[in-house]
């Protein structure tokens, strides 16, 4: 339930208490905003998660303490009737028809747990020193596979976290690359959240395919890395624009939470001095490294072009109508530095000033205008910090500095004060909406 | 229906899979416990730069940094990081195996281990080749590490090297199913040295070149053992390169008479060494050096070697066999 559907129901219990409305009408409102309908809510899969992974994890401490006076078989079996017994009850509690699916998919999640204690209990009992790193692949190859087969959001999310370890030992602690890694989540878990509407491992799958990607082209070719990223936020928010004409329309928050985070701190790096140099750098030597560099920029591409196609629905604000052309503009700056690969000089550097500045004043004046204050309040931390950091670029003179900072002051003062009248319009046009609606009754 | 039913079945399967994988990686190892060629490798003396680890034991052997002229076949001309090494095991007494080589094939004949190379290496690069072979860690219970380490001895004392029992696969795949402790431990003081300053010149002209070290043997069994107490049952060579790097400049010990003494447990025999005695100098080339004349990073071992098989020893004790290494030293006093 989302925190207007909260706030509406408390409120119109209240309004019953209060007299305000009666049975009737509480019940009309209630239909008119209906909760949507959602597989998978926060707390179904957090707590039912949870407690299968303290349980799992205290499988596993149990094991690594290594009893000597448990013999190698005991172990053995021991984990392998854990293992049968947990999935075995899962699947007899999610039968059709069946109580308590959700006990029976936290179950499953405890067996995939005792799975991969098994593998390090294997490992521990042989005293098998191989590459560690792959029994955490395994491991999210066992949870991936039952994720879609059960299907099950938790397996998803343990899938999705092993894959993660898996990569960081492979790029941090082996150096090598874990060119499987984004595959498994872009092929494995986005695929798998989408199915199962669940918003949660939506976003953390966003987050966690850029950090993979971000891994393995980094071991292939660290220049390549910052434009990638951008540009696969970039196509993150091209996503988000066509959401609507999605059977998951909802997608849309976690595609534009993570593809605007990441776009917008990027956006802001881009904004640094320095930023021409980032494009200039070799074309890729093999066929892996073309595929890592060709592949972001053909997602923004296909993502904002398919948008002429399958039309966004139209903005209400000024800002809404200009924030997509902005970040078209950055998305094709960022991809034509990547084709040219050459320093873009000052030039670029100003652009990007120009267009973060613009994005910061289209927040606070859609912000103002929609009376949403995290936008206004994010426009405003995005001028300051733009501010901040231009303070020694560009401004030696304290007189130009003073001046830059009493102008900034001013506008947030001014921000703060517009904001306020047109909350109080709004209000007042309220007030004057509810008079209206009891005269009737007082006639 | 037929859809819901096809998923259970394809969940079961799946299940079963996670069991099968667990089966498979348990029952190779345990196939190659029952039925492998079973060796005793020693670990190497203690690099204190390996601290020991919550509930393992990190192992270390010789053959885990294997110099040129171990390396045969393809190997020796270089060697990609993670590549597959074979390691031929050679017979020693007690039923200890050293490697005695190691290529890119498996040998036709004899136990080998297989391994891989932990990082790229050419020709010409110093240092050797780093490996790894699957048995550089031991599992225990919880708190039993720190009595292994206890016993293991630590760098100003006696140590102890770990024999571990391996169990070697068809394919050279090792399994450890054990260890013991050897009948001998040893230590290493630097009596004396002689820095050299910035300028290469001794920092005590009046003092030789070449270090004075005692070497500590200790009898760490309960039963008596035979030892060999003469100086020429010592053999000072290169640590970190192969052995013959500096062949002794002398013969005077080919024809020596062990000194044999019989050592109670937990008793120690102290050797003192003169590396700036004649007979410990070395052939660099065309040259006859002491290691003191040699370059400051040149990093050296003495070692014990046992005597062969002695008739004293079927009627006092037990010969100790074999050859044991102290920690690697260098002439400006340091110590490994």
């Amino acid at each position: 339930m989302s925190a207007n559907s909260r706030w509406l129901r408390s409120e119109i219990e209240q309004w019953q208490q209060e007299g305000l409305i009666d049975d009737r009408q509480a019940g009309l409102l209630l239909a008119r905003y209906p909760v949507p309908a959602s597989r998978d809510g926060w707390g179904r899969v957090i707590f039912s998660a949870l407690g299968a992974l303290i349980f799992g994890l205290g499988i596993i401490l149990l094991f690594a303490y290594n009893w000597e006076t448990m013999h190698r078989f005991a172990k053995l079996a021991s984990i392998g009737a854990g293992l049968l017994g947990a999935h075995a009850a899962g699947w007899w509690l999610m039968r059709p028809g069946g109580a308590h699916p959700r006990l029976g998919e936290s179950l499953h999640l405890l067996g995939s747990l005792l799975f991969g204690a098994g593998i390090w209990l294997v490992a521990q009992i042989y005293h098998i020193d191989e590459h560690y790193p792959n029994a955490f692949l395994v491991w999210s190859l066992g949870a991936l596979a039952l994720a879609w087969a059960i299907p099950s959001t938790a397996q998803g999310a343990l899938a999705l976290a092993l894959v993660l370890i898996w990569a960081w030992a492979e790029v941090f602690d082996f150096q090598q690359g874990a060119h499987l890694g984004p595959w498994l989540v872009a092929l494995g878990v986005l695929p798998l959240a989408w199915q199962r509407r669940a918003t949660a491992l939506l976003a953390a799958g966003l987050i966690g395919f850029l950090l993979l990607f971000a891994f393995s082209l980094g071991r292939l070719d660290d220049d390549a890395v910052f434009t990638a990223l951008f540009l696969l936020a970039g196509s993150y928010l091209g996503l988000a624009r066509l959401a609507p004409h999605f059977h998951y329309a909802e997608s849309a928050a976690p595609l534009t939470l993570v593809g605007g985070a990441t776009y917008l701190f990027m956006l802001f790096l881009c904004t640094f001095a320095d930023i021409g140099e980032v494009f200039e750098h070799d074309y890729p030597q093999t066929a892996l490294g073309w595929l890592y560099w060709l592949l972001p920029l053909a997602a923004a591409a296909a993502t904002w072009l398919a948008q002429l196609r399958w039309r966004p629905p139209p903005a209400a604000s000024a800002g809404g109508r200009w924030e997509p052309l902005l970040m078209a503009l950055a998305l094709a700056i960022v991809g034509y530095g990547m084709l040219s690969a050459r320093d873009l000089g000052a030039v670029i550097w100003v652009a990007f000033n120009l267009l973060f500045a613009a994005h910061a004043l289209l927040y606070i004046e859609r912000g103002t205008r929609e009376l949403r204050w995290p936008l206004v309040l994010l426009g405003c931390l995005m001028l300051g910090a733009q501010i901040f950091a231009r303070f020694t670029d560009l401004f030696d003179s304290l007189l130009l500095r003073a001046a830059v900072f009493v102008l900034a002051g001013a506008g947030l003062f001014a921000v703060g004060h517009y904001y306020s009248r047109q909350k109080a319009r709004q209000q007042a046009t309220q007030q004057r909406t509810a008079q209206q609606a009891e005269a009737p009754h007082h006639g | 229906m037929a859809s819901w039913l096809n998923r259970r079945a394809l969940v079961a399967a799946l299940v079963l899979a996670q069991l099968a994988v667990l089966a498979v990686m348990a029952g190779n190892r345990e196939w190659i416990r029952a039925n492998g060629e079973v060796v005793y490798l020693r670990t190497a003396p203690i690099d204190p730069r390996d601290p020991f680890r919550g509930d393992f034991v990190r192992l270390h052997y010789p053959f885990n940094q294997l110099h040129a002229q171990q390396l045969r076949g393809g190997l020796s001309a270089g060697v990609t990081k993670g590549q597959v090494i074979y390691a031929e095991l050679e017979a020693g007494p007690g039923g200890l195996y050293r490697v005695s080589g190691a290529s890119e094939r498996a040998p036709a004949a004899g136990p080998y281990l297989k391994g891989r190379a932990r990082y790229a290496w050419q020709t010409e690069q110093r240092g050797g080749l780093a490996a790894k072979f699957g048995i550089e860690q031991y599992y225990v219970q919880q708190g039993k590490g720190i009595a292994i380490e206890q016993r293991r001895g630590n760098r100003d004392g006696i140590q102890v090297p770990m024999e571990m029992r391996v169990a070697l696969g068809g394919d050279g795949t090792a399994v450890l199913t054990g260890y013991r402790w050897s009948q001998l431990g040893i230590g290493l003081e630097m009596l004396r040295f002689n820095r050299r300053g910035r300028d290469g010149e001794l920092e005590n002209p009046e003092q030789p070149a070449s270090p004075k070290l005692r070497l500590n043997l200790q009898n760490v069994s309960d039963a008596p053992l035979l030892v060999d107490s003469h100086p020429c049952a010592l053999a000072l060579i290169a640590a970190f390169d192969a052995p013959e790097r500096y062949p002794p400049a002398s013969d005077h010990c080919a024809d020596h008479v062990p000194q044999l003494r019989v050592m109670a447990p937990e008793q120690v025999l102290a050797i003192e060494v003169d590396l700036s005695e004649p007979r410990w100098w070395l052939r660099d080339g065309e040259q006859v050096l002491e290691i003191g004349a040699l370059k400051e990073r040149e990093m050296f071992r003495l070692v014990y070697r046992a005597p062969a098989q002695q008739q004293a020893e079927l009627e006092q004790a037990e010969l100790w066999r074999g050859e044991l290494p102290s920690r690697a030293f260098n002439a400006m006093g340091r110590v490994d």
